[in-house]
Order: structure tokens, then sequence, then C-alpha cells
């Protein structure tokens, strides 16, 4: 029997829900995590199948890679502090305690509405997808996803960016100023150095082509800052000296740039029109400058993230030397 | 049954096992991972409902926020994790409890 669309999303959710109660239950945490990654990975199919291609893009680059290192980065660091594996020890879920019963009663009342909400209004209305189709030709771009993200609900976006230079801001806050006595030694190896060196040129060139994509097809700053933020942790695991502390000029117009460009091409429109309406003549032209300073933003973005909790952004004490 | 029915059921699935994890460990670092869990089962959900009908057009304002959503989800957890190895670095602990788990 062929296998047609229906029996292949059973079976994807299946695996999906499979896939997220081992990652949850796993004993050994490091397993948990690679599960998980495993997990944003058939995420990523499952978007393709409800027809969102963007997400798709983006789940790739950060549900199953970015934030799985941001995880393992974290746990190497705990273990190495512990230097035995106690870290990733289950906790007996379900005690009969109070706190056991509070858990599975909050949980069944969400699942329970959520079911609620799908048994009553499934089918029912087509939400706004008819406001922003009917005003396609207004937004200067043709791709519906990235009308709504930078053009309908741009300030969104722009607060969006704020969020992310305030979680940066915080990471540099809690990272830097420690120092580490073992700053883990990369082990230089050929072949690693031979797939960084054709990686990289070959991440920068598809980052560049989803940004200028975006317009009308799948694509656009959040999945080729996704994509420039995969760089940059390969980079840093590669043992590459990327410029990280935050008093460096570079840096600094790095993550700031995206946040930037955004307000300035809000108030550069105002002389006759609403913050961030842009003209409808250059519309395109506008929202494109805007997502490729973001691109950069949200790659530099990303790499911190991944430098601070992987502790890089510490100094390294003298008396090891660097 | 139709594809966005499925995976809005399995989205309330996932979100459920995260919560439920998310309320009964003690270790954070577990925590954060289900918490995980629960974004993307929301996530899930969210956007199946964009896409109920099976001929009618697709709403794109779901595929907005998720795109957003999955980028400020990745930056919390960072936040979250530099926090959590903080904390281990001065305690030495990974849960919150008063009396040491070792």
């Amino acid at each position: 029997m062929m296998l047609d669309g229906l029996s292949f999303d059973l079976v994807l959710s299946i695996a999906l829900i499979a896939l997220a109660t081992a990652a949850l239950r796993a004993r050994d945490l490091f397993k948990g995590i690679v599960i998980f990654m495993l997990f944003g990975l058939l995420v990523a199919i499952a978007w393709v199948r409800v027809h969102a291609p963007d997400l798709a893009l983006a789940e790739a680059a950060i549900g199953s890679g970015i934030t799985g290192a941001l995880f393992l980065g974290a746990l190497s660091r705990i273990e190495r502090k512990k230097q035995r594996a106690a870290s990733g020890r289950l906790e007996n879920p379900v005690g009969g305690s109070t706190a056991g019963a509070w858990a599975v009663l909050l949980t069944l009342v969400l699942t329970g509405q959520l079911a609620l909400a799908v048994w009553r209004g499934w089918g029912y209305s087509d939400g706004l997808a008819g406001d922003v189709l009917s005003r396609m030709d207004e937004s200067g771009v043709s791709n519906p996803v990235t009308a709504v993200i930078l053009n309908f609900r741009a300030y969104d976006t722009l607060l969006e960016i704020g969020v992310l230079l305030l979680a940066v801001l915080g990471v540099y806050v809690v990272g830097e100023g420690q120092t580490v006595r073992d700053r883990r030694s990369t082990r230089r190896s050929e072949v690693l150095e031979t797939f960084v060196h054709l990686l990289t040129p070959a991440v920068v060139l598809t980052a560049g082509y989803l940004v200028w994509v975006g317009y009308k097809e799948p694509g656009g700053a959040f999945q080729a800052g996704a994509l420039l933020g995969g760089a940059g942790v390969v980079l840093l695991l590669s043992g590459r000296e990327l410029p990280l502390h935050s008093a460096r000029a570079v840096v600094r117009i790095a993550l700031g740039g995206g946040l930037l460009a955004f307000l300035l091409a809000g108030l550069a429109v105002m002389q006759d029109r609403a913050f961030l309406e842009y003209p409808r003549a250059s519309a395109k032209y506008i929202m494109l400058m805007i997502e490729l300073a973001c691109t950069v933003s949200i790659g530099a973005v990303l790499t911190i993230l991944f430098a601070g909790c992987a502790n890089l952004l510490a100094t390294p004490s003298e008396e090891e030397g660097s | 049954m139709s594809t966005s029915l499925i995976y809005a059921i399995t989205g309330i699935a996932i979100a459920g096992l995260g919560l439920f994890h998310f309320l009964s460990q003690r270790n954070i670092l577990r925590k954060i991972l289900a918490g995980n869990f629960i974004g993307t089962g929301i996530f899930l959900f969210l956007v199946s409902s964009a896409d109920r009908q099976a001929d009618g057009p697709i709403d794109p304002v779901p595929h907005a926020l998720v795109l957003t959503g999955i980028v400020v989800a990745v930056s919390a957890t960072a936040l979250l994790l530099s926090l959590l190895c903080r904390y281990h670095d001065e305690t030495g602990s990974l849960t919150l409890d008063e009396e040491d788990d070792e």
C-alpha cells in the first residue's frame, strides 16, 4: 500500500510524541539533549506538512541546531565543573506528593482547554488570511509571511529585535568579568579545519540568498540570521578567535545594527506618515535594508548567546595562558 | 481527520508532556529542556490553526508570530542557561531546593 499524506502525518506525529517522551525521560541528560535535536529536525518536516516552509527553515537551523548547541555547551560546562555525571539524574516525576498532583492537574487543565478549543472551533474561520492577502499589493513584497513580519506587524518585529538585544545584555552581565581556569583546549584536526573552510563561505552565501529571496519565497532575516549564527557556533567550536568582548566596536555595531536600522527606517518615513508606515513605492527596498541589518544582528546575537552558554565570554586566568 | 488537525493534537500532546515535566522535575536544566518542548508544542498548535480549511487560504499571521517566537525562545533559553551555569558555579547545585540534593 502506498503511504499517503495522512498516514505519513500520523506516523510523524507518533514519532514526535515518542521522541518528546524519550527526551524528557532520558536518564542521561546528554542523551535527552541529542534526542531533542532529532525532535527539532522532525518538527521541521511537520512545518512543511502544515504549509509553513518559512518555519521549517528557521526550525532546522535554530530548533535542532543552535538550541541543542546551547544545551550541550551548558551541560559540558556543568559537568566539567562537577567532574562526575550526577547532573543527569532523573527525578521521580510523580512521587505521590502534592507537587506531582499539581503537575498532573495543571497539565490536564491546559491540554483539556486546548483540546476543547480544537473540538469547538476547528475548520470554522480562516483567521486573518483574508485581510492580509487582500492587502498584499500594499506591502511591496509577495511572500505574505515577510509582509506580516516587516510591514503589517513591523512593531512586533522591532520589539522582538529589542528582546534579542536584551537577552544578549543579560548573557553579558552573567558571563563576562568571570575568570576561568580551564579553557577547553580544542584539538586542531585537518578534517575540521577543511570542513570549516568549505562550510563558512557557503553558509554566508546561502544566508545572503535567503535574505534576498525572502520577498517572494520562504526566507528572510530570521532564517538567514539563524544560518549565520550556526556558522558562528561552528567557528567557535573549531577554536577560532572571534571578537566577542562587549567593548569591541565591531561587536556593538553587529549587535545593535538591526535595531538601529529598524528604528531609523521607521523614523525616516515619519515626515508624512506614521511610524514604520513605508511608502508603497520604496517599501521593498526599505524592508530589504532592514532585513540585511537584522540578519547580521541575529547572527551576532546567536553567536554571542552560544559563547555565553559555553563560558567563552569569561577571561582565561593568567597562569594558565589562553 | 485532516493534516492540520493531526498536528494540532500532536502539538497539544507535546505541550502537555513538556508542562508536566517542567512542573515535576527538580533539575533546572531538565526544566529548561521541558520548557522548550512546551514552546514547540504551542507553536505546532498555533501554526496548524492557520491551515484549518483544506482548500482555503493559509493565514500568514500565526506563521509570522511563530517565526519570531522561535527566535525569542532560543534567546530566552540561552539567557536561562547562562543564569543556571552561573548559579551552579556559585552554589554547586542544579536545583532550587533548600537542602542540597547531593
